[in-house]
């Protein structure tokens, strides 16, 4: 952090990172780095050169994986008298492709003054381009003649568009008459110039996605970056169960971008990684004069859609666009197309219908008014809907129909030991002795009464044990709200359960506020996550359509208003509308982030509506 | 040996191209040579091996083509690879030859002059010149050079340029050239026609398409990439067999699937291969950009109908061929039947499978029968069109 003994880790222009510290965080791409530095040897040792394209968005390692390849190469002895290495970064502004081979010629200067002379380069420039192309064409293919040339050139997307179609085709032609270099480069997005068969490069490079961090590796990289800043307090904490739940959440709302974990990590500590909010308003204002940067970067129609989808907690489709900016469908087509080119956007499609979000989720995070964004709720939802996942999955439910559930968020099976105890709870609350006092555990006394329909007696046990400061009932939630949707079978009475249970979270929120608790709002909290946890029971139990679609009206009666509900219900609705339809149209109007929580509630391991897939969702689904 | 997608291949690991490459060499005795094929079969491949490992006797020079612009450059090219293959003596020789014989004054400045008259220059020079090896010029890309050509000069520049490579290679019988290109040549002389500019520049040449590789080939293929990328197997020679029918032994996949498989890190069985090379086939983002044999029908069929019908008749053909059970004439007329009836629609017909059989959608039989070319396109186009 500010400590001076601690070494700086740049965000941006990683290549002036020490290489000591570029490898020590490199994280989760050892196998691809051992992958490409076997081609390039492959390409040293013989006839064959290998070009290679990896691609991923903004921020998610391309220049901490370039960077370190290059440190590799110029440093492993086998590598020095077989290949040189000439660097183009993204930062190099290239506009022709005799420009694109003086910038080569000038990285080798740079990087082997014995071998390479900036004075006869310098002469060069006297002449015109098309001599500079000769002249320097034939003396990197005489000087290349026994060794080969790795060029690793970021942002080939940039690049290309700055050589020009021209520029490609002669590149191209240049590399398949003379293979004496090996094209290692980087691109935030797949873009026509290498995916359409019509263009030169098509199928020239190798194309190898970056994929994003997991949760274990982002728990990695900020525990590799907590060690780089001696930050022991913080280490501590990173490896209590508690620090990976909200590392879970950290991933899913950066989406496992590095550049953005690497941002948030100057602002975590044991308290601030506990609370998660804060960390991110800071990266927020951290990020602010960057994203304006690229805002004013655009053209204005451009920066109003980002800012449109800034503003608006959903994916949004041109028609919509159009009628919010206020502009003609016709133009907004090509504008957003631009900019998922430019990665600011991504897209799903839905039947003929694209819908787009940011790409960057964290964008949101930037708004005017961020203490009422429902991004920051997003953060804090996400923050309990992550918390004591493991403790959650240890507690096997009362329920025998949950059996049938494969979740792992939701109730698991039945065992001995458990049926034993709900008929112990059933017995003992079946008992009208009054004076023999309770043994079994008044979380599941109250599923017990909840079983026998004495509902009355139930939430009042649920009250009492809340009002006695006894919180982990609320871990009993999703099992209680399971039950609820069950046995009631009037729409009346399921209102009025509901109701009731929302009144006895609010009623304790209350207490605890009263009680300056750190955290008045968590059964409130512990509702939402219940609404989403009880989704695979309701699959298991395989109601009708109108019956499942009941739901979402009855608890919207109770919750509508109520802050910290407003995001688990918007995510209940559309995990109803996905159990009751198998439509993927349920999911193509929640953000990211939102999508990931819906898809663990329901446990799809693919998110309907992905591109990457066409097979029909009721397929993938259990019948209801 | 590594994967390598896209990349130059070392000449020793382009495999199962010998007895094409044979065949090339013994037609280029008697006469010059059309390469045509499918983009990403390893055309490319197969001329830099050619240039690499030559037959004795010959000196191939081998020349992408799509960087040159205009008529004069190409002649400027073709120019400076004869002056470079005959050397300084025979040059001057041939200086001095030029001036006596076209009172030539300026032949430092020689490049000035036309694009055809260098072009025919080069090519005397390099047939008067004794050579102890034969040059034959390995033209890479053609069809791009002339669309470029036409788009900078012109149409007809264009077709002069075919006429007079045509011409010179009749005039000189010891000229050879191997002409080959990503998109079709067939598609240029068709702009022509269309035009107005009729040619006939290449009905002088053996044209020779490029299939993919044999089974054992394709294996063989397979098998040294698993082995060259310690890919984990059940059974190497399975799973090795399983990639190469499911890629129709097209190299470029072939690559593409190892390559793949090194990425994922998991233990490779002919059931991982089937879901990996499936989910290509339906991934969205369309990796092999396969959608491509659709999207490009309305370039290369401009007449809307004709795209339509073309599209009626890969749909016949997907979902009631196989190589095995091709569809005749007949059949295809009942399938997918033109506009109006009788003989009309018959000559039609035939007039589209020939251009769908130069565009290598379909192949045609001993018998007569229509199929699919590639099995491959064909699974991919069933589940593109959802038949």
């Amino acid at each position: 952090m500010n400590n001076p003994d601690t070494p700086f880790i740049r965000r941006f222009l990683t290549h002036h990172t020490p290489p000591e510290v570029l490898d020590f965080l490199f994280t989760g791409r050892h196998q691809l780095l051992h992958n490409i530095l076997e081609k390039i040897a492959e390409s040293a040792a013989g006839g064959s050169t290998h070009h290679v394209l990896l691609h991923g968005p903004a921020g998610i390692g391309k220049s901490h994986f370039t960077a370190l390849l290059h440190h590799r190469l110029i440093t492993d002895t086998s590598f020095s008298q077989t290949l040189h290495v000439a660097c183009i970064h993204s930062s190099q502004t290239i506009t022709s492709f005799p420009g694109f081979l003086t910038h080569i010629y000038r990285s080798l200067c740079h990087a082997y003054p014995h071998d390479y002379s900036t004075e006869w380069l310098n002469d060069l420039l006297d002449q015109p381009p098309t001599e500079i192309t000769k002249i320097l064409t034939q003396r990197l293919i005489a000087r290349f003649n026994s060794r080969k040339l790795v060029i690793l050139a970021e942002n080939l997307q940039r690049l290309f568009d700055g050589i020009g179609k021209d520029g490609q085709h002669q590149l191209r032609a240049l590399l398949q008459e003379h293979p004496f270099a090996c094209l290692i480069t980087t691109s935030p997005t797949l873009f026509s110039a290498v995916t359409d068969r019509r263009e030169a490069c098509f199928g020239f490079f190798q194309q190898i996605p970056l994929h994003p961090l997991t949760p274990a590796q982002t728990h990695e990289l900020l525990t590799k970056i907590a060690t780089l800043n001696h930050q022991t307090d913080l280490l501590q904490f990173l490896n209590t169960p508690d620090a990976r739940d909200r590392i879970t959440a950290i991933h899913d709302l950066t989406c496992g971008n590095h550049r953005t974990t690497v941002m948030l990590s100057r602002f975590l500590t044991p308290r601030s990684l506990d609370h998660l909010v804060n960390p991110f308003l800071q990266l927020a204002d951290d990020l602010t004069p960057c994203r304006q940067k690229q805002l004013n970067s655009l053209s204005p129609l451009q920066q109003q859609i980002i800012e449109l989808l800034c503003r608006h907690h959903c994916t949004i489709n041109p028609t919509e666009i159009a009628r919010q900016l206020l502009v003609d469908r016709g133009s907004i087509g090509k504008q957003v197309r631009l900019l998922e080119d430019a990665g600011l956007l991504t897209s799903m499609q839905h039947g003929r219908e694209t819908w787009y979000d940011l790409a960057d989720p964290t964008m949101r995070l930037g708004g005017e008014d961020p203490q009422s964004s429902q991004h920051i709720m997003l953060v804090d939802f996400l923050r309990t809907w992550h918390a004591g996942s493991g403790q959650h999955r240890s507690q096997p439910s009362c329920l025998p129909a949950a059996s049938n559930s494969n979740s792992n968020t939701g109730p698991q099976p039945y065992t001995p030991d458990s049926y034993r105890d709900a008929l112990a709870c059933v017995a003992e609350t079946s008992n009208t002795d009054t004076t023999r006092p309770p043994t079994t555990p008044r979380t599941h006394r109250a599923e017990s009464l909840f079983i026998q329909q004495r509902w009355d007696e139930g939430f009042n046990l649920i009250r009492d044990t809340l009002t006695h400061s006894q919180p982990n009932i609320l871990s009993r939630l999703p099992a209680l709200l399971s039950m609820i949707f069950r046995f009631s079978d009037e729409p009346a009475d399921l209102q009025a359960r509901i109701q009731n249970l929302v009144n006895i979270c609010q009623q304790a929120a209350h207490q605890l506020k009263r009680g300056n608790s750190p955290d008045p709002a968590a059964p409130l909290h512990s509702l939402g996550t219940a609404l989403l946890r009880s989704l695979p029971d309701l699959a298991a139990v395989r109601f009708a359509p109108a019956r499942l679609e009941s739901y979402p009206p009855a608890v919207a009666h109770s919750a509508t208003g109520i802050a910290e509900l407003a995001i688990p219900l918007r995510l209940f609705h559309a995990g109803i509308r996905w159990l009751s339809t198998g439509s993927d149209s349920a999911f193509i109007r929640l953000i990211h982030p939102e999508r990931q929580i819906l898809r663990q509630a329901l446990d799809i391991t693919e998110t309907p509506a992905k591109p990457a897939s066409r097979q029909p969702v009721s397929r993938r689904l259990p019948k209801l | 040996m590594k994967a390598n997608p896209g990349g130059n291949l070392d000449p020793d690991c382009v495999y199962g191209r010998e007895n094409l490459i044979n065949i090339l060499w013994e037609r280029l005795e008697s006469q010059s040579i059309l390469i045509n094929a499918e983009r990403r079969i390893g055309k490319t491949q197969i001329l830099r091996k050619m240039q690499i490992q030559p037959q004795p006797g010959w000196k191939p020079l081998f020349k992408v083509l799509e960087r040159i612009h205009s008529a004069h450059e190409f002649a400027e090219l073709v120019y400076d690879d004869v002056q470079q293959f005959l050397g300084s003596t025979t040059r001057a020789k041939n200086f001095i030859q030029k001036v006596l014989e076209d009172n030539e004054t300026d032949y430092i400045n020689l490049k000035s002059r036309s694009w055809k008259q260098l072009l025919s220059a080069a090519i005397a020079d390099l047939m008067k010149a004794p050579q102890k090896e034969k040059l034959v010029f390995l033209w890479d890309e053609v069809p791009w050079m002339l669309e470029s050509i036409a788009r900078n000069n012109g149409l007809p520049t264009a077709a002069e340029v075919l006429d007079t490579l045509r011409s010179l290679r009749i005039e000189h019988n010891r000229f050879r050239v191997v002409l080959t290109g990503s998109i079709g040549l067939h598609h240029v002389l068709g702009k022509l026609s269309a035009a107005g500019i009729p040619t006939s520049a290449t009905n002088d040449l053996y044209a020779i398409t490029v299939p993919p590789l044999s089974p054992s080939d394709a294996c063989r293929l397979a098998t040294d990439l698993l082995h060259g990328e310690n890919i984990l197997c059940d059974d190497r020679q399975q799973v090795a067999e399983t990639i190469a029918s499911q890629v129709d032994g097209f190299p470029y996949y072939i690559h593409h699937v190892v390559a793949g498989l090194r990425l994922e890190q998991t233990i490779a069985t002919p059931a991982s291969i089937r879901r990996h090379i499936e989910s290509q086939l339906v991934n969205a983002a369309d990796p092999w950009q396969l959608t491509h044999y659709r999207t490009r029908l309305p370039t290369y069929y401009p007449n809307p109908d004709d795209a339509r019908k073309v599209t009626a008749i890969l749909d016949a053909l997907a979902t009631n061929s196989t190589p095995e059970n091709p569809l005749s004439i007949n059949q295809l007329l009942q399938l997918a039947p033109p506009h109006t009836n009788g003989q009309h629609d018959r000559e039609d017909l035939l007039r589209l499978l020939r251009l769908m059989d130069a565009d290598h959608y379909i192949s045609r039989n001993a018998s007569g029968g229509f199929h699919f070319r590639f099995p491959l396109i064909q699974r991919w186009w069933k589940l593109e069109r959802g038949l």
